[in-house]
């Protein structure tokens, strides 16, 4: 189990990480979800102990994987940056990841290089794009990891790989108990795989639900009135105007959502129905805010 | 501690400085030597000269030999900064307190190895050509009983500064800048004091004894005591019954300067890697506390930098300018203040 206890960082005097509590459970996917700068990718190189937390902990089955880092046998990290060991060739990075994991499984690697068709005797450096994350994604699961974490792991992958790693992320999932923490701005992977959905939103966790849960906790809804959007409704603190064309409103429904839908039909609309909805508009709604990418 | 597979990452960036140390050296030492003897060969049997001679100095090694050693640890530690592959070695399931071991112990390892083996194959030449007649390769191993030391507290030193710089560019500048610095430091100090009225010996002769703040100086500076050292054989006066034979090496007391050098940076090296911010790489500095301490440091050697150019060309040379010396002083700092903003929070890095 990998707990991230009371964290806190501060990057350049700015809060990026305050007081966070993550509790991500084995044979799980967990989706970290979370707009532009808003410390993603700081909170996940702080559970990959690449930053030291100010405040707080992040412990590995108990044990502290600031203090005690030989527990990261059993815990690996996929950056976003594609460039890394780009100098190396195939055989020299099985080698190294050989020495490195004691459980590195050389030929489960081999046999994942055949499956996705990577070329196995040239230089990371040969690799397009894709290849490269691909590869990285392959090298951390053959480590036999318990845990993995993957900072943007499906970027430049084009939509078949993308459609055979994440399948094969949930292959893997199922059936070694493998946790897997993923960071991404793809929604609809997320929506794929994920069984536990976390929204961050200013260096805080917005809330950590199941994907079920975030959605029934939801609801889309259009409605058009005679006039405008009645007051009472518009100042309902658990109703987003995600979008508005004329009379038509698109409304999005936090919680308390019969009650809610209840108001609304008192209000005696000239239309009344539920739009299907996406982890998208639950985004959008929950952690949308300005529109300016921060 | 020791772990193979760091080892090999630490072979894979620094690859390029490992053979630079070898071949520099090979060049330098056994191949420069081996040239020598050959044309000294030429000299005696062609035109039966009996003026051989031959000379050794440190300088002629010290100065490349010193650049190669930053070149070493900012490509063992600098390089993984700025090109973000130190998240990899971070996430991997290591102390920081190995990794940071293991760079030095590998850098170590082939510092000395390359000067062994190479001082070796120079004696070989020596005992084996026509330079056994001149000269005698002992003086080989008092240069080696020297630059050993001050290589691996070169090496130790450079990668210390990797610990607080944030990139290559940073850990290569500083790290020549502050091996250097003592002397470059203390002669700014010398003339802030000369325009107020103080003498400093800054003569200095790390050969005899020390005696002047000069001598102090130079000791603190790492390199120069390498620089000093010196062999001069000449086989003329040997005619004469008086053989000439001559081996500048520094007092052994000056090794006490690379032994202090090493106690200091070798264990704060361990401490700030451990505390290592990564998050901060890229940048000219790690840590975000020393940047105050830094800045006024830059700003006060900007200041008495420019103070010592400009008080010499207000005054004259038996009558420098105070008040030309402040003048420039505060040119010097206002100027150092503003680009070292700039430059301060500058990222260095390799696209992603």
């Amino acid at each position: 189990m990998l707990k991230m206890i009371n964290v806190s960082k501060k990057i350049d005097g700015r809060q990026v990480l305050e007081n966070v509590n993550i509790t991500l459970e084995p044979g799980m996917i967990s989706g970290i979800v979370g707009r532009n700068g808003v410390g993603k990718s700081t909170l996940l190189r702080t559970l990959a102990g690449i930053l030291d937390p100010d405040e707080g902990e992040v412990t590995f089955n108990e044990i502290n994987i600031h203090q005690k880092p030989e527990v990261k046998q059993k815990l690996t990290y996929v950056p976003d940056s594609t460039e890394i060991l780009k100098t190396y060739n195939v055989k020299e990075i099985v080698k190294l990841y050989d020495a490195i994991y004691e459980d590195f499984d050389v030929m489960y690697f081999y046999s994942l290089m055949d499956r996705f068709k990577l070329p196995k005797n040239r230089k990371l450096r040969t690799y397009s794009k894709g290849m490269k994350a691909l590869f990285l994604m392959i090298l951390s699961f053959s480590t036999k990891a318990d845990f993995i974490i993957l900072d943007e792991p499906t970027n430049g992958l084009d939509p078949i790989v993308k459609r055979n790693i994440l399948q094969f992320i949930i292959e893997e999932v199922s059936e070694r108990q493998l946790s897997v923490l993923i960071s991404t701005h793809h929604l609809e992977e997320v929506e794929k795989i994920a069984d536990v959905l976390i929204m961050m939103k200013d260096g805080q966790i917005e809330s950590t639900t199941s994907i079920e849960d975030a959605k029934s906790s939801f609801r889309k809804v259009q409605a058009v009135y005679k006039h405008s959007l009645p007051e009472k409704i518009a100042n309902l603190n658990n109703v987003t105007i995600l979008s508005q064309t004329g009379r038509v409103y698109t409304l999005m429904i936090k919680g308390n959502i019969e009650e809610t839908m209840k108001e609304m039909q008192q209000e005696q609309p000239l239309l009344l129905e539920e739009l299907p909805m996406t982890l998208e508009d639950i985004f959008i709604s929950s952690l949308g805010g300005e529109s300016h990418v921060s | 501690m020791f772990h193979k597979a760091l080892w090999m990452r630490n072979q894979k960036l620094a690859a390029p400085a490992v053979w630079a140390v070898y071949l520099s050296l090979f060049f330098f030492l056994p191949f420069s030597f081996f040239g020598r003897a050959q044309s000294l060969q030429t000299q005696a049997e062609k035109f039966n000269d009996t003026q051989l001679n031959f000379t050794f100095h440190g300088v002629e090694i010290a100065l490349f030999l010193t650049l190669i050693l930053v070149g070493f640890a900012s490509l063992l530690l600098g390089q993984e900064r700025t090109t973000h592959s130190a998240d990899l070695t971070f996430s991997l399931p290591f102390k920081r307190k190995d990794i940071f071991l293991s760079k030095w112990m590998f850098g170590v390892v082939h510092i000395t190895t390359g000067l062994l083996v190479n001082l070796l194959l120079c004696m070989l030449i020596i005992r084996f050509t026509i330079l056994h007649e001149i000269a005698d390769a002992s003086f080989l191993l008092h240069f080696m009983a020297l630059v050993i030391p001050y290589s691996i507290a070169i090496f130790t030193f450079s990668l210390f500064i990797g610990t607080i710089a944030g990139s290559i560019v940073s850990q290569f500048i500083l790290s020549l800048i502050f091996l250097f610095f003592p002397i470059g430091f203390f002669s700014l100090i010398g003339t802030f004091l000369m325009y107020h009225g103080i003498e400093l010996d800054m003569m200095y002769d790390v050969n005899g004894r020390f005696n002047s703040f000069g001598d102090f100086i130079s000791i603190a500076t790492l390199p120069v005591p390498i620089f000093e050292f010196a062999y001069y054989t000449d086989v003329v006066t040997e005619i004469d019954g008086s053989v000439m034979d001559y081996t500048r090496m520094p007092d052994y007391l000056v090794l006490l300067s690379p032994l202090l050098y090493f106690a200091v940076t070798f264990p704060l090296g361990i401490l700030f890697f451990s505390r290592t911010k990564n998050e901060n790489n890229g940048r000219l500095l790690v840590f975000e506390k020393g940047k105050g301490f830094f800045s006024i440091g830059v700003v006060v050697c900007f200041a008495l930098a420019f103070g010592m150019a400009g008080g010499g060309i207000f005054g004259s040379y038996d009558q420098p300018s105070l008040l030309g010396y402040y003048f420039s002083a505060a040119i010097g700092a206002v100027l150092s203040y503003f680009v070292l903003r700039k430059i301060m929070n500058i990222r260095l890095g390799l696209s992603k």
